[in-house]
């Protein structure tokens, strides 16, 4: 399909409108993200507010989706669940993003500690990432910064190894090698001449790890390791609705929709922008 | 080949100690003392002090590394606080419910990617390939932990038809214990399933698109030689990769799919361990769920030699 431009927001609008697919992924993703910035706005009740009198109510007028067993409006705690998990989500891209950019051209381009790195990010992504989360969780305490901090060591080590494998290659590159005999300095050539080119691949990368880590911060908070209640999260709702599988089912499936809605429409972007920049590379990531 | 099997073997000792350093250091770097634990709340800080002894908490931290250290290389995970035996035997008891899981779940997860990753490629572009890549794009989003709930929701509350949590011995109770694992394994089966489907499809289409795959058809080959001689195989060392990740996750336990199910492997154990400041066990099923990782990825490697002679090692 590509007809790539030097844009990448030129690019993306191309994509949306070339690609159905795309169309119900950035739809889906821009609709949490509005429900998550307006969640104010457009939550029916206040999140927090118990009413033992109307605990465990279906779904009606009044409580869209239902209340649960301390009679606050799910649909509320569910449009302020998807702030905890955008705010969370973001911030633990930004970072392991930021750092993992930051391991990574220092490995691939230093090669004194490119093996020193490299066995460290090894080690790391030895663990499975939930179990090291909860790990970590527990060394931290529960709480949404030390859910963001989990995360980004989690995933720092995936984009760090990306940012590694593409630095190496680049430095190959005639026009690097050109740029390094007219006495550019490292800087000057990471800046100039790595990070533009690696952009497309960290930004795909950054899907996936949003992606991941929506989900991951719902498990989390689902075992109880996680976004600490009463702060209502997709994963603490959940879990508060396990409890009440008979008496009311809508305490599970409402929320769960929300988490697999914004999965959806991520993973959808990150399919079509990887198959759009590069059609060889698979990202197959844990969970 | 050989000489390549001893380098990866060489270079697990490396991973292996940065592996234990960061399973110890996090847990012992943690605040809140286990000790406390064993005394009651109004205990004299004297006896504070002797349990701490007793666990071995008072020395320094760098002592302690080596001494679990040494242990470690002899086997001897140390003694789990709560349950008072050996963390290596707590592991065993548990690992069994994990395994049984797994297998189910990597089985499912064959069962379904197969053929749906194959007919979505043979049918490329066509209905029902639209058809299974929403199945696959579902199957890769939808939070397991979620799917749990629904099944049980539906065939444990509604219908009735399977039991909604816990689990038993497989190797006394065999249906019992089946039963049990159907919907964890569905459960776990499901994403799994939509993420080897994903890769047999993209690779059974990359591989479609060969010279020789036009050739074999030229020849006048069927299309299931082509297909299953030709294309599958070549496409496997792909879908292979895949596979490992997947046994990879599901042979180290699902916390979140044992956590629903209340079954008793180390998946809920770690997380048990983890409330319980339980920090024998947590360290250990850090370290051993770690090093299971790094063997099975070794594995995986070598098969590829076996299966892809076009695959050098030097």
């Amino acid at each position: 399909m590509p007809e790539k431009s030097d844009s990448f927001l030129l690019n993306i609008i191309y994509m949306v409108r070339k690609s159905r697919l795309m169309k119900i992924g950035v739809f889906l993703t821009l609709l949490m993200i509005l429900l998550a910035l307006f969640a104010p706005l457009i939550a029916t009740h206040d999140p927090y507010r118990t009413n033992v009198r109307n605990r465990l109510q279906g779904p009606s007028r009044e409580n869209w989706m239902g209340t649960d067993e301390n009679g606050r409006d799910i649909f509320s705690r569910a449009i302020y669940g998807g702030r905890v998990s955008a705010i969370i989500g973001f911030n633990s891209v930004f970072f392991s993003t930021f750092f993992g950019i930051l391991f990574g051209l220092l490995a691939g381009y230093f090669p004194k500690l490119d093996n020193v790195m490299m066995r460290v990010m090894d080690a790391m992504m030895a663990f499975k990432p939930i179990i090291l989360a909860i790990a970590i969780m527990a060394a931290l305490g529960p709480s949404m910064r030390n859910v963001v901090i989990a995360l980004t060591i989690n995933y720092t080590p995936r984009t760090a190894r990306i940012v590694r494998g593409e630095t190496l290659s680049i430095r190959e590159e005639t026009y690097v090698k050109a740029a390094i005999s007219m006495g550019a300095s490292g800087w000057r050539i990471i800046f100039k001449h790595i990070l533009p080119n690696i952009v497309s691949p960290i930004i795909v990368q950054a899907t996936y790890i949003m992606a991941l880590a929506i989900f991951a911060e719902a498990a989390l908070s689902y075992v109880g390791a996680g976004t600490p209640p009463p702060t209502p999260s997709w994963g603490n709702i959940l879990a508060d609705g396990r409890a009440f599988m008979r008496q009311a089912p809508w305490m599970t499936i409402f929320p769960g929709l929300f988490i697999m809605l914004s999965i959806l429409g991520i993973n959808i972007m990150g399919d079509v922008l990887r198959d759009f920049f590069d059609p060889k590379t698979n990202i197959y990531e844990q969970r | 080949m050989k000489s390549y099997v001893i380098r990866r073997l060489l270079l697990i000792i490396p991973v292996g100690l940065m592996v234990g350093m960061v399973a110890f250091a996090l847990i012992q770097l943690s605040p809140g003392d286990p000790a406390t634990f064993f005394v009651s709340p109004d205990a004299p800080p004297e006896q504070l002090e002797m349990v701490r002894e007793r666990l071995g908490l008072d020395a320094h931290i760098v002592v302690r590394f080596g001494h679990w250290l040494r242990g470690v290389l002899r086997g001897n995970l140390g003694i789990s606080f709560h349950q008072r035996r050996p963390v290596t035997e707590v592991f065993v008891s548990a690992y069994p419910y994990t395994l049984t899981l797994a297998v189910g779940g990597i089985g499912i997860a064959i069962l379904i990617a197969l053929p749906v990753g194959i007919i979505s490629a043979i049918k490329h572009n066509t209905k029902t390939d639209d058809f299974l890549r929403i199945f696959i794009l579902v199957g890769i989003s939808f939070p397991n932990f979620w799917l749990a709930m629904l099944l049980i929701l539906l065939f444990a509350v509604s219908l009735g038809w399977l039991p909604s949590y816990g689990m038993v011995n497989f190797f006394e109770q065999p249906i019992q214990a089946i039963r049990h694992a159907i919907l964890p394994w569905i459960s776990l089966g499901y994403f799994n399933a939509a993420l080897m489907a994903r890769m047999t499809r993209s690779s059974m289409l990359d591989v479609l698109q060969k010279d020789y795959i036009r050739t074999a058809r030229s020849k006048g080959l069927t299309e299931r030689t082509v297909i299953y001689k030709h294309t599958l195989k070549n496409a496997f060392t792909s879908i292979l990769t895949v596979m490992g990740l997947v046994a990879m996750r599901l042979l180290v336990g699902s916390v979140v799919i044992e956590h629903v199910y209340n079954v008793p492997g180390i998946g809920r154990l770690m997380v048990n361990s983890v409330s319980r400041r339980d920090y024998p066990v947590v360290q250990g099923l850090l370290l051993i769920t770690a090093m299971m990782i790094v063997f099975i990825n070794l594995g995986v490697d070598l098969l590829y030699a076996l299966i892809d002679p076009r695959i050098k090692y030097n």
